[in-house]
């Protein structure tokens, strides 16, 4: 028995290791084109601007940065992807920072500051393995060993297994080295990263952001009844965040200051689809910003 | 849990190592392999635990009367009591409804409304597997071509044995009981051959039924709005989909009782190479062709009986395999389409023509062995139809739509389908590679066992299969026959 587990244990030694290596063959970030499309525009253009939002598609549909830099004299870009998690956005922002030295005064907003929970349904899928290395993994593991949720222990562990060896990804990995790049709407870079989704429809007229727009959600009793709670969670809550809410491991920290935003919740006709603001909801939802960091921060 | 999850890649280990670190304890692995057993059925639904409790013990205590007993009358009713039981169990969760509804709707016919209760349960997994195993153990028994188990531990090991629990293959007890009973020596060889032979499974069901699966549905759900190549294209991957999802699992289950020093029977022996039908009939889910034949065909007088009753025998064994799979007309449907093309052979005595492998020594078939497999495969798939459809009238218009719908470009058939080509090509990529390692493997247990000997190509051929299984791993989905 002991020659069959020595050969299987060899065996499963250099299939993992024949997996590590074909992950290491795409940049961390890999998976997400709008990631990879916005950094490189950035790195080019990192001249030009002195604040950052990062964070999921909330921020890249609903923070409409134009409006919020005539509104506080910033001048901002949007780094916000759909399906961001924290901890990926704490990841991508700790190596951004490493290539790119800032020694100027910069401010950072961020979405969200604790690890997110993995849905059950997106275990496995690209949503659910989400980038991070062993430091930020050891963050998620102990944030939910103290909440005795053993659930998100599992799916995080399984995640972060998937991502480090490229389950499920090969023949997209083999795809990404062999095919062009994908190519996004010069708008994007226009907005400084912004891109609604109602601006997205009218440029590009894809017919999921139909169906999403038009979704029977929004016509449902559960939509309408959410008015009254949506109407209470209208305030908007910003404060300046310490390193050790962070988790980075860089040495700008000096001369970067971080912020945390909190998101709101508005009545129906400012929604696009089930979660996104449309264009009126999402200039709401920036001069909200702006006004609470011009009140309570700058 | 199911075979293709991460949950099973620690529990099989798990138990692998438990189950051989007592070897020379043969009750302690039993108890180990009953105890595993029961866990990987629980992790399912353990309420439904309790079905395989009550049969397991029905059986066992009904097997100890029937040994002992002499009296003819009182030994009938002996097996009459565990048909009734099990029979009784598997037509609850199963055919109630069915029977209830089709009685409603008959009533209807007469121009009578009736409204009936209908049971809302879920079917127990393996219900059809676990029934099928202990009601030969019981039959065996009463026809004195067994003794029965004298421990409960070792009976209630054979019927929830862990790899072949909830989708066979539908073990005999005159195979696997004597083995459970005997202490077993772990064997280098044959572990080896056990883990070869998972990974062929896992390659099958995760890598080609998956994939075919997700082409499959989009086809049938939506055959009315597509043209006929691509319903022909989708006929011919939901052949290729049930095939590789149902022997992918049998040969994960045989692999992994072959790991635990435990043989079980073989389920397929590459049917798609079968010449006629009645060949393939030999060599598609070979477990539970025996079955019928052993306990309904043979007993109903089998071939040594007129003409006529032979008819009905073969229509019997047909209707009553389609209607094992399933409540629902369809499947019955699909039994009747076999039975028809099954008796003219009989009629012509061509039906055991083919009992060997076909091109048996040589490495490629001739045209005319090529044609009739082509034919077969080409009826088999049409029969598929109607087993994939949710109703016979939809499998109907599907062919019709199929024959009628032709004129179509290939460019469009793939617009049709929305999915990327390449999705489709690989496909085609990885289904060639199945069908000629077990082209080559056609006498053998499963596609890898017969590779060559070069150490350099198998370690390259088993690491080629494992990257494409992790690639096309995308969480567990669950096997067809788990709802048989």
């Amino acid at each position: 028995m002991i020659v069959l587990l020595k050969r299987a244990g060899l065996f499963a030694l250099i299939l993992v290791a024949a997996l590590w290596l074909i992950k290491q063959s795409v940049p961390y970030y890999w998976g997400n084109d709008l990631l990879e499309h916005k950094l490189r525009y950035l790195e080019q253009n990192l001249e030009d601007y002195d604040a950052l939002f990062v964070g999921s598609s909330h921020v890249c549909r609903q923070v409409d940065v134009e409006e919020f830099d005539k509104l506080t004299g910033h001048r901002s870009y949007n780094l916000g992807v759909n399906g961001m998690f924290a901890l990926e956005a704490n990841y991508m922002l700790e190596k951004f920072l490493e290539k790119n030295a800032i020694d100027r005064g910069f401010s950072i907003f961020l979405q969200k500051t604790e690890p997110t929970k993995i849905a059950k349904k997106n275990l496995h899928s690209n949503q659910g393995k989400y980038f991070m290395d062993l430091h930020r993994f050891r963050i998620a593991l102990t944030h939910y060993w103290k909440r005795g949720d053993w659930k998100q222990i599992y799916y995080h562990f399984v995640a972060f297994l998937e991502n480090k060896l490229a389950i499920g990804q090969i023949r997209e990995i083999i795809k990404y080295h062999w095919k062009d790049k994908k190519e996004f709407h010069p708008a994007i870079n226009q907005n400084h990263g912004f891109y609604s989704l109602e601006q997205q429809l009218k440029l590009e007229s894809d017919s999921r952001l139909i169906s999403r727009r038009h979704g029977k959600y929004k016509s449902s009793k559960q939509f309408k009844e959410n008015k009254p709670v949506a109407a209470k969670e209208k305030r908007m809550k910003m404060a300046e965040i310490s390193d050790e809410m962070i988790y980075l491991r860089t040495k700008e920290k000096d001369s970067i200051r971080y912020f945390r935003f909190s998101s709101i919740k508005l009545d129906p006709e400012y929604y696009f689809d089930r979660g996104h603001f449309n264009d009126r909801g999402s200039r709401i939802n920036t001069e909200k910003m702006a006004q609470e960091y011009k009140e309570k921060v700058q | 849990m199911l075979f293709n999850s991460l949950e099973y890649l620690l529990f099989l280990p798990c138990v692998y190592l438990l189950y051989w670190s007592l070897n020379k304890h043969l009750r302690l692995q039993n108890l180990v392999l009953l105890v595993a057993s029961y866990f990987f059925y629980g992790l399912w639904d353990y309420r439904f635990l309790s079905l395989i409790v009550i049969s397991s013990f029905t059986d066992y205590f009904l097997g100890r009367q029937l040994e002992t007993s002499t009296n003819d009358r009182s030994r009938k009713a002996l097996l009459s009591i565990s048909l009734i039981v099990n029979l009784g169990l598997l037509g609850v969760f199963k055919y109630f409804n069915f029977f209830v509804g089709s009685f409603i709707d008959l009533l209807g016919l007469f121009g009578m409304n009736a409204n009936a209760p209908l049971l809302n349960i879920v079917l127990p997994v393996g219900i059809s597997f676990y029934t099928f195993q202990t009601l030969s153990y019981t039959i065996d028994i009463y026809r004195g071509k067994l003794k029965a188990s004298h421990s409960l531990l070792n009976f209630c090991t054979y019927v929830a044995f862990f790899p072949q629990l909830v989708a066979g293959p539908i073990e005999r007890a005159a195979n696997l009981l004597p083995q459970i009973e005997k202490p077993r020596n772990f064997d280098l060889e044959r572990s080896k051959d056990g883990l070869r032979q998972i990974l062929w499974g896992l390659f099958k069901k995760v890598v080609i039924a998956d994939s075919c699966a997700i082409i499959v549905d989009n086809v049938f759900s939506q055959y009315n709005e597509l043209w006929g190549p691509v319903l022909v294209l989708g006929a011919v991957l939901f052949a290729f989909q049930i095939y590789c999802d149902f022997s992918g699992y049998s040969d994960i289950a045989i692999g992994t009782a072959r790991l635990l020093g435990i043989s079980l029977m073989q389920n397929f022996a590459t049917p798609y190479f079968a010449r006629d039908i009645a060949e393939f009939w030999r060599r598609w889910h070979i477990s539970l062709s025996t079955w019928f034949r052993d306990y309904l065909y043979i007993p109903l007088g089998g071939s040594r009986v007129g003409r006529l009753l032979q008819f009905r025998n073969v229509f019997a064994i047909f209707l009553v395999s389609g209607f094992w799979h399933g409540a629902n007309w369809t499947f019955m449907f699909w039994g009747f389409i076999h039975a028809l093309c099954y008796v003219p052979q009989m009629i012509r005595k061509s039906n055991r023509n083919f009992l060997d492998v076909v091109a048996k020594g040589k490495l490629f078939p001739t045209p005319y062995e090529l044609g009739r497999m082509f034919l077969t495969f080409t009826i088999v798939t049409f029969a598929w139809i109607f087993f994939r459809a949710p109703s016979i009238g939809d499998s109907f218009h599907y062919i019709y739509r199929m024959i009628t719908q032709s004129n179509v470009p290939f460019a469009q058939v793939l617009s049709n389908l929305r999915i990327q080509s390449s999705d489709l090509y690989l496909i085609a990529f990885f289904t060639s590679i199945m069908f000629v390692f077990e082209w080559l493997s056609r006498d053998e247990q499963h596609g890898l066992a017969a590779i060559g000997q070069s150490s350099i190509l198998r370690f390259g051929i088993y690491l080629f299969l494992s990257l494409a299984i992790l690639d096309y791993f995308n969480g567990e989905t669950a096997f067809i026959y788990f709802q048989f």
